[in-house]
């Protein structure tokens, strides 16, 4: 084999994904298309002065074949059926909270904080299932078919996906100072994810936003981390935010670590 | 976290050709061409600190315009041409925004620490050799070299004549040659 192609195998080798990569980010797409699909349904929904929930009941029986029949819609329902966008928005719209961008991470996919429906590209909405852990029981579940069963396929990322967007809300909410937002949806969090797959996650985030809120003592709040997660990566970011005399002297090893981003980890 | 029993196949470069229309749930397709979009955001030059994003937007595109394809190309071909304009945007905005995190080192953050001394040596040689070219060699390179695609298919997904293609893949194999040569006398 000849030098140059030595050199392009060995390129292509690295130039491929780990497959951690491909779960990171397609978690990431799920929420941030749910919450486009769900912009675009009440963007729809207004222009045709049609209620979401008088839309919903009206072309429930129609769903399966819109479903079918439509690329877009069958993108649509599989990820707002992942849960990504219905399950917060219900949430929030329930809590009297004002519109938010709670699914949408993203400031180019903002959706509203109501009930919304992804729309097929024949400009009517589609019916969407809400997600798993709300729908036990309920009949129109069934009746998705095929293409629930697809978002019915890794609870696993379902449920990732949806805590990953809770989370992001809340970096977000403390990052435009909205600190109230930012404590009210870890409270969501905990109430919906008690057992998450981002505890450590949760709890840097919880520090650094009730540190830079100011709300409670600083140093509580950084040593309660400390204690909890002793070497973890989010050390550094915790004590940088949190800093006190007290943290200051607890300095550990760990806090020459670079800091990670609690959510996206570096990327 | 929950393990996942499934995870994206990285491996098998280079992926076989289908000539299939995107009419199927948008997570098989991005199961299936994930890799490829990833590698060639990288080659197109989407910096490792800005490939989630590139990724997402191409998948994004493919969500939105999936009713316009007409499945008489390749899906590879349809992504190609997506990732190229989606790697072409954010260098646009990148030069509007001198701070943006497409102005750092292509080199400076690997994406995959784990791979071998001499792996790695390689692939930023590459890196670097796809740096020095011009958009239209870079991209007629990166998908008749790296990715081996045929010229019909790269002039199809870059919306050039398969002359203009051909000249500009002429012309990227010439300067690897080159840099390849140089390469070697640097080593000796």
């Amino acid at each position: 084999m000849s030098d140059f192609d030595e050199v392009i195998r060995a390129a292509r080798e690295g130039f491929e994904p780990r497959a951690a990569d491909g779960d990171r980010i397609w978690a990431s797409l799920v929420t941030r298309m749910g919450g486009a699909s769900a912009a675009v349904a009440v963007a729809l929904a207004a222009k045709t002065s049609v209620g979401a929930s008088a839309t919903s009941s009206a072309l429930a029986g129609q769903s399966v074949a819109a479903l079918t029949k439509l690329f877009f819609a069958s993108v649509a329902v599989t990820l707002a059926g992942s849960g990504a966008v219905v399950g917060v928005t219900r949430f929030v719209a329930r809590s009297g909270d004002p519109p938010s961008v709670l699914s949408s991470p993203n400031p180019r996919a903002t959706a509203p904080a109501v009930e919304s429906r992804p729309a097929g590209s024949d400009g009517r909405a589609v019916s969407v299932p809400p997600p798993p852990d709300l729908m036990a029981g309920d009949p129109a579940a069934r009746r998705q078919g095929p293409v629930a069963s697809l978002a019915a396929e890794a609870p696993d990322r379902q449920e990732l996906a949806r805590e990953l967007a809770l989370l992001r809300e809340v970096r977000s909410a403390s990052e435009r100072g909205d600190h109230a937002r930012a404590a009210h949806v870890l409270e969501i969090l905990e109430e919906q994810h008690p057992r998450g797959a981002l505890l450590e996650e949760r709890a840097a985030l919880r520090a650094v936003t009730a540190c830079e809120a100011g709300t409670t003592s600083r140093v509580e709040r950084a040593r309660d981390f400390l204690r909890r997660y002793p070497a973890s990566v989010y050390t550094a970011k915790v004590k940088r935010v949190c800093e006190t005399d007290d943290t200051r002297s607890r300095a550990t090893e760990s806090a020459t670590r670079s800091f990670t981003d609690p959510i996206d980890g570096g990327h | 976290m929950g393990a996942s029993p499934e995870r994206f196949e990285t491996t098998g470069h280079p992926a076989p050709t289908d000539v299939r229309p995107p009419r199927e749930p948008l997570e098989q397709l991005y199961r299936q061409h994930f890799p490829f979009v990833w590698r060639t955001l990288r080659a197109l030059g989407v910096p490792p600190v800005a490939l989630d994003d590139a990724v997402q937007e191409v998948f994004i595109v493919v969500h939105r315009r999936g009713e316009d394809f007409e499945g008489r190309s390749a899906v590879k071909t349809w992504l190609f041409g997506i990732a190229f304009r989606v790697a072409a945007n954010l260098r646009r905005s990148a030069k509007r925004r001198p701070t943006d995190p497409l102005t750092a080192e292509i080199t400076a953050n690997d994406p995959n620490p784990e791979q071998s001394a001499e792996r790695a040596e390689a692939t930023r040689f590459v890196e670097r050799f796809l740096a020095s070219l011009e958009e239209g060699p870079r991209a007629a390179f990166t998908a008749c070299v790296l990715e081996e695609m045929t010229a019909p298919e790269a002039a199809e997904a870059l919306g050039v004549n398969v002359n203009t293609l051909s000249s500009r893949l002429r012309l990227a194999r010439a300067r690897f040659t080159t840099a390849l040569a140089r390469r070697g006398s640097d080593h000796e």
